[in-house]
């Protein structure tokens, strides 16, 4: 009797498992992935909590236009631009030696930042099919140059199972020190040292709106390299 | 009926042939065994009298001890691990390194705090190999050695090692079984309790004089700069014992004979680099770590090694961070930002959870093609002087002399290229001489020490508990996996129980 039960309860499971297992194969979150989404860059900036600071500094800028006529837009989180007044605040209080001077979000010279947001946009489109391991020398749409590299990881993975490592997206800005000058063009990016490159890695990359792609830098960023320019 | 009977003869017979070839093989074995192919003294073994016969002998012996020193040192990490995590330096990624992110706070026991870093056997295969040393170059005759100096060298360097060992594992776990002899049989191999700490430092400050006397200051043979120990090592560790014991005259007067007479002088800002590299002018004692003699720490594939505060891109395909600094505690250390220190020990330390730490980041890329195979090249700073000009500044304030301590404090903020100091002396002075130390040996491995040292622990790691640090909680627990071979051991008070 009980051997009975067994494999009838055995055989419904198999019966249930097959039925189950059988429906929609290959999808991920209810849907097969699509890296297109069917709006604009703004637009979908605007769907996601992460970037309402940003979207707020775009509008106060006036920059929706040019965001959307970029080819490539780095975007940054509410995290990067956090870290960015805390560090601006606590740099004012030293200066202007006031320990209590408050300092928020408001406090910001928006219109003098107008510069720093739009280094982050880019004419051309660049995503992983034409960005390089050496890395893309190229000029953002406020004259000054970014570096945008894709490196193997051999983080999460094991060499002996992965024939090849996953990439990520770096995003990086090389500074000026001491008899090392900030390369005039990519051929001169072999002199650069370890210390000139301020790198960001990239969360998430290659989303395609429909006036361009769309990449998004790491939480640890902080907007615009702020005080890591040492 | 018949083919079955034949059959069972058949077995019968091969068993039959397989007893015969058995007892022919082993007379065959009995008859060669006679022929004395075996040699009766083993090659390779240090145990018996073959060995330390000659120089070369005891030169080998003592190279094995610096190597044996260096693995313990390197293992798990634990020269960081122990002197630079509990002090708050770090704050670590408990995703990517989930054993010694509990460490940071405090936390020597737990679910991922393990056996490894409470068990102390591989520092007594050191001592082990120290004890042989001085138990039998002695017995060399000094015209075995090519130069006769080399014997006392030899022999003033296992007493340096020796009283090295014990204080390192006396700060870390306190009371600790104290062994002076080789065990030459394992069969004999006693038992010994845990000796009091203070019987500990008394040894090491006896083994320091026998070093000293030993040994000179300066290197005839400048490939061994820093990494082999000199008269300047024995005191750099006296004046760290006597400290250590609040002996601070004692400390004071040792470390001013070190400084006068040493012949060390402070690096260049300029050559920041080259004192972590090592063997640069200031280094006093170091492990040598060079990839160029094949000796770099790898950490791909079985290397073993772990390059935990280094990312891109100071190692490529390394992208993510498992012991980025606490954005705090180096931002309050660092309040000057002209401070070439926080330039040149840190990248983007601002990025509140990313920076790295890049004192050590001299890598090279054993797989030159992929950049693949780290490797690190930089000696591990044990001993340099600023550490023993901070320390006699410590002892020189402790003992009311603000006035001698100030411009040793001040030589090491002015080559850092910040203001001297200003402020007022006593207390203040004292707290300021400890922070010069914070700064200047971040992720050295001293920090905790010099916390412990100086009773400030709590104000620096504000997630230590406070409960564990006054009841003698700051030493490591012992590993009860080692009460099996030694059943006089017993557990650190404060840790019983709690295991």
């Amino acid at each position: 009797m009980t051997l009975k039960i067994k494999i009838l309860t055995a055989a419904s499971a198999l019966l249930l498992l097959a039925t189950v297992a059988c429906k929609k194969s290959y999808t991920i979150g209810g849907s097969t992935f699509v890296a297109q989404v069917n709006m604009t860059t703004y637009d979908y900036l605007k769907t996601n909590h992460l970037f309402d600071t940003l979207v707020m500094m775009i509008d106060k800028t006036g920059l929706k236009d040019e965001l959307n006529q970029a080819g490539t837009f780095f975007a940054f989180t509410n995290y990067s631009i956090r870290r960015y007044v805390e560090a601006k605040g606590a740099d004012l209080r030293i200066k202007r030696n006031d320990e209590n001077m408050p300092y928020t979000f408001d406090s910001l010279n928006l219109a003098a930042l107008k510069d720093s947001l739009r280094s982050y946009m880019f004419a051309d489109r660049f995503t992983r099919d034409n960005i390089t391991r050496n890395g893309l020398w190229r000029q953002s749409r406020n004259g000054e140059y970014r570096l945008m590299q894709l490196i193997p990881t051999s983080d999460y993975t094991n060499q002996n199972v992965f024939t090849t490592e996953p990439q990520y997206i770096y995003f990086t800005k090389i500074i000026a020190l001491p008899g090392h000058p900030v390369p005039p063009d990519s051929t001169q990016l072999g002199s650069v040292v370890d210390e000139q490159r301020l790198e960001s890695l990239c969360q998430t990359t290659g989303i395609l709106t429909t006036t361009g792609v769309l990449h998004v830098l790491g939480n640890s960023h902080m907007f615009n390299f702020y005080d890591d320019n040492h | 009926m018949i083919i079955h009977h034949f059959k069972v003869i058949n077995m019968q017979n091969a068993y039959i042939n397989r007893k015969l070839v058995a007892v022919f093989l082993l007379v065959l074995l009995g008859s060669s065994s006679c022929k004395k192919i075996l040699d009766l003294q083993p090659h390779n073994s240090t145990f018996t009298d073959a060995y330390f016969k000659t120089g070369q002998d005891a030169n080998t012996a003592i190279a094995g001890a610096y190597a044996l020193l260096r693995s313990v040192l390197l293992n798990n990490y634990s020269w960081h691990v122990y002197g630079d995590l509990p002090s708050g330096e770090y704050s670590v990624n408990g995703g990517l390194d989930a054993f010694n992110q509990p460490i940071c706070n405090g936390q020597f026991i737990g679910l991922n705090v393990g056996p490894w870093e409470w068990n102390w056997q591989n520092y007594y295969q050191v001592l082990q190999q120290v004890n042989l040393i001085i138990a039998r170059v002695p017995e060399i005759p000094a015209s075995a050695f090519t130069n006769p100096d080399l014997k006392n060298q030899i022999i003033g360097e296992a007493y340096f090692l020796r009283a090295y060992v014990y204080f390192y594992m006396s700060r870390i776990w306190g009371d600790i079984p104290l062994k002076l002899a080789p065990d030459l049989d394992v069969s004999q191999a006693q038992t010994i309790a845990r000796s009091p700490a203070t019987t500990i430092w008394a040894q090491c400050l006896a083994d320091c004089q026998t070093a000293e006397s030993n040994l000179v200051f300066g290197y005839a043979d400048l490939s061994q700069t820093a990494v082999r120990a000199n008269r300047g090592s024995v005191l750099a560790l006296r004046a760290h014992i006597q400290a250590w014991k609040h002996d601070y005259s004692a400390c004071e007067k040792t470390a001013d004979t070190l400084i006068r007479q040493g012949g060390y002088q402070l690096e260049d800002s300029a050559h920041y680099a080259q004192v972590f590299v090592g063997k640069s002018r200031e280094g006093i004692f170091e492990i040598n770590v060079n990839y160029g003699q094949n000796e770099g720490i790898a950490t791909a594939g079985n290397g073993g090694g772990y390059l935990p505060t280094l990312a891109r891109p100071f190692i490529a395909n390394q992208g993510s961070l498992n012991w980025p600094i606490n954005h705090d505690y180096v931002i309050n250390l660092y309040s000057d930002t002209a401070d070439i220190r926080y330039a040149k020990f840190f990248y983007q330390a601002y990025t509140s959870n990313q920076g790295q730490t890049i004192k050590y980041a001299n890598i090279y890329y054993a797989d030159g093609s992929s950049q693949g195979d780290p490797r690190l090249s930089n000696n591990l700073n044990i001993f340099r002087l600023p550490d023993i000009m901070l320390l006699r500044a410590e002892a020189l304030n402790k003992l009311g002399r603000d006035g001698e301590a100030l411009p040793l404090l001040n030589a090491v903020k002015e080559r850092a290229g910040i203001a001297d100091y200003t402020g007022a002396g006593g207390t203040d002075m004292g707290r300021e001489i400890l922070e010069e130390r914070l700064r200047e040996f971040f992720f050295e491995g001293q920090a905790y020490y010099d916390l412990i040292r100086t009773g400030l622990l709590l104000d620096y790691n504000e997630n230590f508990s406070p409960d564990q640090y006054y009841n003698g909680g700051w030493v490591w627990p012992i590993d009860p996996s080692m009460f099996k071979d030694d059943f006089t051991l017993v557990q650190t008070k404060y840790w019983q129980g709690k295991l």
